[in-house]
């Protein structure tokens, strides 16, 4: 335990900004602690990574990193990352969503960066709801599910944000949870590693907001729930439809090779060079 | 007003009007240029009538376009502080990857660029946006002058109506009429030294827009009652044209 304590210290902020913002019990820490660990056994350089992130809870990850960190605006992140990306194709291009963030206001920014096939990775937390802005439904509130602004029922259906990811055409799709944790860091830096566009979706808990409003008890309740309700995609296979009724898979969802964005548009911008005319 | 005002908060901008096709250009690399110098956002409001036009221009020699850089840091980075205040406002920009690590935010920071809520840090970083942007009107600001010195009917126009008010006054000269045209590159920061200089002493004023009156306002506000500043204003999706210019300069000589 103290290895780890040590391990994530070295790659913390240390000039200012603590305590962070989180309630006690989020599973962000869980996320960012996985990250680190990640990008430790990656061996990559401090200075040749930019973790870009957009607006709410999982937005103010990067703040409390040593690294070249870029806090967006709201949906964005992923429309800043690429700009950083095809500028410094060097560089180690990580981006931090959350669910709203990533699905609803960046939402379309998210299919077309998988469908381009962006070399860079993207880390979806998923806690089924807008937790800082006050527990406002989210395009992933599961239907029949209560929010602040749905305090009898949520109505719509909810966005498998994973699935989404595979269809519109991610080489690298991962869905784990915060309870699964030593699952989430081989999924985080299998992610990192990808040429390609990685995505990772993260299963956490939003106790504040969700599990109040939907009496599901605190931290650890949910993470239990978590537990419960995970089913490895192994194993899923042999699992009839019933049996999978309530229940989310974890693990690799698609590991695939597509050509690259950066790496094309390299070439194509090696060809326009050639055809100038002089 | 969308283009100063359109965000909540207080922020100065730099807001840039094109009149023809070759403008576009010119002042496209003018708002680069102030963008790196003061690091801040530029806006180049285009209208529909410039957007639309379509004509011969000429470009430059790519060697002959003045381009700026933004100010790089030179300290090594441990040193670095990017937000700090200096004398001009505009403190240094590190590049992600060269080994200067900070964080970018959306959010009022520090000079460390981490968010703050606290009062004295949130002031002096407002001052400095507004100071950097102030302290520099002479270069910001760009008006053109049309036979202005000795005109008693001042046209003051920009984008595509710029354009027209130029048709305008020339066919009027001819006439005899002492006409001339202020025409409004620089939108925000409003050219308020110009505007006063060029109205101080003329007869009448005209602030012909595509639009019921949005820099005449500015203008009115500026002229403190000097001038008669009238109106001229068309919001069917037509342009302005020179004729109606020329009929109200005729009309008022």
């Amino acid at each position: 335990m103290a290895e780890i304590t040590k391990l994530v210290h070295k790659y913390l902020r240390h000039d200012k900004k603590f305590p962070h913002v989180w309630c006690p019990g989020c599973g962000n820490g869980i996320v960012l602690g996985a990250m680190i660990r990640a990008i430790d056994r990656l061996a990559y350089r401090k200075d040749d990574i930019v973790m870009v992130s957009g607006i709410g809870c999982s937005g103010r990850l990067p703040v409390y990193v040593d690294f070249n960190t870029l806090h967006t605006t709201h949906g964005r992140a992923l429309t800043f990352a690429t700009g950083v990306k095809l500028a410094k194709p060097e560089l180690n291009v990580i981006v931090v969503m959350g669910d709203g963030d990533a699905t609803a206001i960046g939402g379309n920014h998210f299919i077309h960066a998988a469908r381009r096939n962006i070399n860079l990775t993207a880390i979806i937390i998923n806690n089924n709801i807008y937790g800082m802005t006050g527990g406002q439904y989210s395009p992933t509130t599961p239907y029949g599910m209560k929010a602040s602004t749905a305090p009898y029922r949520n109505i719509e259906h909810a966005f498998n944000i994973a699935e989404l990811a595979v269809t519109a055409g991610a080489v690298f799709v991962g869905r784990g949870t915060v309870y699964h944790a030593r699952l989430l860091d081989k999924l985080i830096e299998k992610a990192f590693a990808k040429r390609g566009f990685g995505v990772v979706e993260v299963i956490t808990h939003c106790h504040t907001q969700y599990g109040r409003r939907n009496r599901m008890g605190d931290a650890v309740a949910m993470m239990k729930w978590q537990k419960e309700h995970a089913v490895r995609v192994e194993k899923s296979a042999d699992m009839s439809e019933e049996e999978l009724k309530d229940k989310f898979t974890i693990g690799v969802l698609v590991d695939r090779e597509l050509p690259i964005y950066t790496e094309q548009y390299a070439l194509v911008r090696e060809q326009a060079t050639e055809n100038l005319p002089r | 007003m969308q283009a100063r005002w359109g965000t909540h908060g207080d922020h100065p901008i730099i807001v840039l009007a094109p009149s023809t096709v070759r403008d576009s250009f010119d002042i496209t690399v003018k708002a680069f240029n102030f963008s790196e110098r003061y690091r801040t956002p530029v806006i180049v409001l285009s209208d529909e009538v410039v957007a639309h036009t379509r004509e011969t221009v000429v470009l430059p020699d790519p060697d002959e376009i003045e381009v700026l850089d933004r100010i790089r840091p030179s300290m090594p980075p441990e040193w670095y502080i990017p937000y700090e205040d200096t004398s001009s406002g505009v403190p240094a920009m590190g590049i992600f990857g060269d080994g200067y690590r900070y964080h970018v935010t959306g959010l009022i920071h520090d000079i460390r660029g981490f968010p703050t809520a606290r009062t004295d840090e949130i002031e002096p970083f407002m001052k400095r946006l507004f100071r950097k942007i102030n302290q520099s009107f002479h270069d910001i600001q760009i008006v053109n002058r049309f036979m202005t010195e000795d005109a008693e009917l001042i046209v003051i126009a920009y984008g595509s109506v710029a354009r027209s008010a130029r048709r305008a006054v020339m066919d009027a000269r001819e006439k005899g009429v002492k006409a001339g045209l202020l025409h409004l590159v620089t939108l925000y920061p409003f050219p308020r030294r110009d505007v006063v200089a060029t109205i101080r002493d003329a007869r009448v004023v005209l602030v012909p827009e595509m639009n019921m009156g949005q820099i005449s306002r500015e203008v009115k506000r500026v002229n403190e009652g000097m001038s008669r500043v009238a109106t001229l204003n068309r919001i069917d999706g037509c342009m302005i044209t020179p004729q109606e210019i020329y009929d109200w300069l005729i009309k008022e000589a």
